[in-house]
C-alpha cells in the first residue's frame, strides 16, 4: 500500500515536470442566449500560460491558436452546369459531420504557427480542416478538389468559416485574450473551443472548453413549439392570420 | 430596426419587411390578387430560406384573402358550392405540393423547379393580360362604340360531355366535377410549392375555362385561396416546421394596410388599364426568374445543410 502510494507520487512528480507549461482559460459566458434583438455578438476568452520552477526559457516566445467549432451537420455542395441553356444543379458532393461554423483565432497566420502536418492532425486552420466526404466506390475525392474549396469559400463568404491571424492578443508575455465572433446567422447548439499553445512550431499545451448558444424567451418558445408541436403551431399561425385579416376588415370596412 | 426571426434563424430589418408587405399589399389591393408571386421571390432575394419564405407567405395570403372573402360574402358574391368542389381538389393538391417541396429540396432541384414554374406561369399569364388588355385599350381608342358581343355558343362550357355533372346556381354553370377538381388540384399544388395563392391563375381559369358568372368569380376565388392557404400553413408547419410566425405577422400587417390604399387607387383606374399594368408586373417578375436561370451564375457552387448531427 505504502509502496503503491510512493509509485503514484513519483508518477505525479514526473508528469508535472514533463508538462512544462499549462493553460488556464476562462470564457466570458458558457451559455449565450439569443433574444429578439440579436444581430451577432462576441464571446471573450481570457487565459494565461502557467509556468513553474522547472519550465525552461522560451527564446522564441509563445504562439496561441484558438479553434472554435460549431454544431456538426451534413452539408451538400452542388455545382451548376449549363443544360439546354439553363443553369442546373448537377454534380454534388456530400460532406459528413462537418462543423457548421469554424473559426481559428491566433496571434499570427496559421501557416507560421506550425507545420501543415501538425495543423492537419489537430485541424488547426481552414487549410488543416478535415472535411469528410461521402464518396461512391471507385470515385477518388482528390485532395485539391473544387467541392471542398467551394464549401470553404461559400461558408467564409457567409462569415461562418473564418481565420483571424490577429484574433489573439497577448496582454503580457503570458496573459492573452481572444474575441470569439458569433455571426448574425449563427446556428444554435454546442460550440467546442480548443486552445493550443505553441513555441517554435511545437505544441506545448492544449486545453478545451465549450459554450452553448440557445434561443430564449419568445424566440425559444416559437422555435420549440414549431419543432415539437407542428400541428398546434400551424393551427395557431392560422388563427393569427384569421385574426389579422378579420381586424383589417373591421377597421377598414367601407360598405 | 433589427428583429431576430426565430424560425429563419436570422435578423432582418423590421421596416424593410413591413415596407415590402405594404408595397405588395398596395399591388394586391389594386388588382385583387394575393401578391404571393411577388412577396415570395422578394423574401428569397433578401436571404430568407425558400422553405420559410413559402410557408410564411401562405399565412400572409390567408390573412389578406380573409378580408376580401368577408366583404364578398356580405355581398353574396361567392358560390359556396363551387368553392367546396374546388377545395376538394386543392387540399389534395396542397398536400402533394408540400410533399414534393421537401423531396425536391432534398435532391437539390427545388430552385430549378420554382424558377421554371415562375417563368412559365408568370410568362404565360403576363402575356395574356398584356395582349388582351392592350387590344381592349387600342380598340377603345379607335372607336368608343362597336362592343363585341360574345355569342351564346361560346359561353357554354366546353367540358359538358364528361360525367359527374353538377349545377352551380350562383355561378350559373352546369359542368362536370372533374375539370373543377382538376383546376383545384393544380392551384393547390402550385400554391404550396411556389408560395402563391394562385388567384391570378384561378380567376382566368374560372372565367375562360368554366365560364363562371363574373359576379362570383373573385369572391369564390378568394374563399378558395383562404382555405387552401390555411391548409398549406398547417401542412408546412407539420412537415417542414418552416412557418415563421414573426415574419408572417410583419407581412400581414404591411399587407392588409397596403391593400386598402391599393383598393382606393384602383377605383380611379379603368379595368383594362389595371390589367395591362398587372400584366407588365407579372411579366417583369417572370423575366427576372428567367434571367437567373439563363445567365451564368457568379458562383456555380452552393451549400445546403441536409441534417444536423445530434449530440
Amino acid at each position: 500500500m505504502r509502496r503503491a502510494a510512493a509509485v503514484l507520487l513519483g508518477l505525479m512528480l514526473w508528469a508535472s515536470s514533463a508538462r512544462a507549461e499549462s493553460l488556464i482559460i476562462s470564457l466570458s459566458t458558457h451559455r449565450f442566449q439569443i433574444a429578439s434583438n440579436f444581430v451577432g455578438a462576441e464571446i471573450v476568452l481570457f487565459g494565461s500560460v502557467e509556468r513553474d520552477a522547472q519550465t525552461i526559457g522560451r527564446p522564441g516566445g509563445y504562439d496561441l491558436a484558438v479553434v472554435v467549432r460549431g454544431p456538426k451537420a451534413t452539408i451538400v455542395t452542388r455545382k451548376k452546369v449549363r443544360v439546354l441553356g439553363l443553369w442546373v444543379n448537377r454534380d454534388s458532393r456530400e460532406f459528413l459531420e462537418v462543423p457548421s461554423t469554424y473559426a481559428l483565432l491566433s496571434n499570427r497566420p496559421a501557416a507560421n504557427l506550425t507545420s501543415i502536418d501538425l495543423r492537419k492532425r489537430h485541424q488547426i486552420g481552414l487549410e488543416g480542416l478535415i472535411l469528410l466526404q461521402r464518396s461512391e466506390p471507385g470515385e477518388d475525392p482528390a485532395p485539391a478538389d473544387p467541392f471542398r474549396e467551394a464549401l470553404v469559400r461559400l461558408n467564409s463568404q457567409k462569415g461562418l468559416y473564418r481565420e483571424n491571424p490577429t484574433g489573439v492578443t497577448f496582454l503580457t508575455p503570458t496573459l492573452f485574450r481572444a474575441n470569439i465572433p458569433l455571426s448574425p446567422n449563427t446556428p444554435v447548439g454546442t460550440f467546442d473551443v480548443e486552445i493550443f499553445l505553441f513555441s517554435e512550431g511545437g505544441i506545448l499545451a492544449r486545453e478545451q472548453t465549450n459554450f452553448e448558444i440557445t434561443k430564449v424567451g419568445f424566440e425559444a418558445f416559437v422555435a420549440n413549439s414549431a419543432r415539437d408541436y407542428g400541428l398546434l403551431y400551424g393551427l395557431s399561425a392560422c388563427l393569427l392570420a384569421l385574426l389579422t385579416g378579420w381586424a383589417a376588415s373591421v377597421v377598414f370596412r367601407r360598405d | 430596426m433589427q428583429l431576430y426571426l426565430p424560425i429563419a434563424e436570422m435578423p432582418v430589418n423590421m421596416l424593410v419587411i413591413l415596407g415590402m408587405g405594404l408595397a405588395v399589399g398596395i399591388i394586391s389591393g389594386m388588382f385583387g390578387v394575393g401578391g404571393g408571386f411577388l412577396l415570395t421571390p422578394l423574401l428569397i432575394f433578401l436571404g430568407i430560406p425558400p422553405a420559410v419564405a413559402v410557408a410564411s407567405v401562405s399565412g400572409q395570403i390567408a390573412a389578406s384573402s380573409l378580408s376580401g372573402t368577408l366583404s364578398y360574402w356580405r355581398r353574396k358574391a361567392i358560390d359556396p358550392k363551387l368553392a367546396m368542389v374546388l377545395l376538394s381538389g386543392s387540399i389534395i393538391g396542397s398536400a402533394l405540393g408540400v410533399f414534393a417541396f421537401a423531396l425536391l429540396r432534398r435532391i437539390g432541384q427545388l430552385d430549378l423547379f420554382i424558377g421554371l414554374s415562375y417563368v412559365s406561369l408568370l410568362g404565360a399569364i403576363g402575356m395574356l393580360l398584356v395582349i388582351e388588355s392592350g387590344r381592349t385599350i387600342a380598340r377603345a381608342k379607335r372607336s368608343n362604340a362597336t362592343s363585341s358581343a360574345t355569342s351564346e355558343a361560346r359561353l357554354r362550357p366546353r367540358a359538358s360531355r364528361l360525367p359527374f355533372m353538377i349545377h352551380f346556381p350562383r355561378a350559373r354553370i352546369t359542368v362536370s366535377a372533374l375539370p373543377v377538381i382538376g383546376i383545384g388540384l393544380g392551384i393547390g399544388f402550385l400554391g404550396s410549392m411556389m408560395g402563391i395563392g394562385g388567384g391570378f391563375i384561378l380567376v382566368p381559369a374560372l372565367i375562360y375555362l368554366l365560364r363562371v358568372s363574373t359576379t362570383v368569380v373573385i369572391g369564390t376565388s378568394s374563399l378558395q385561396t383562404l382555405v387552401t392557404m390555411l391548409v398549406t400553413v398547417v401542412l408546412h408547419a407539420m412537415t417542414n416546421a418552416s412557418v415563421d410566425v414573426v415574419l408572417a405577422l410583419l407581412l400581414m400587417i404591411g399587407g392588409v394596410i397596403g391593400a386598402q390604399f391599393g383598393a382606393r387607387a384602383a377605383l380611379s383606374m379603368r379595368g383594362e388599364e389595371l390589367r395591362f399594368l398587372l400584366g407588365l408586373i407579372v411579366l417583369a417578375v417572370g423575366l427576372r426568374f428567367l434571367f437567373v436561370l439563363v445567365v451564368q451564375p457568379d458562383d456555380p457552387f452552393s451549400n445546403t445543410i441536409l441534417e444536423w448531427m445530434p449530440r
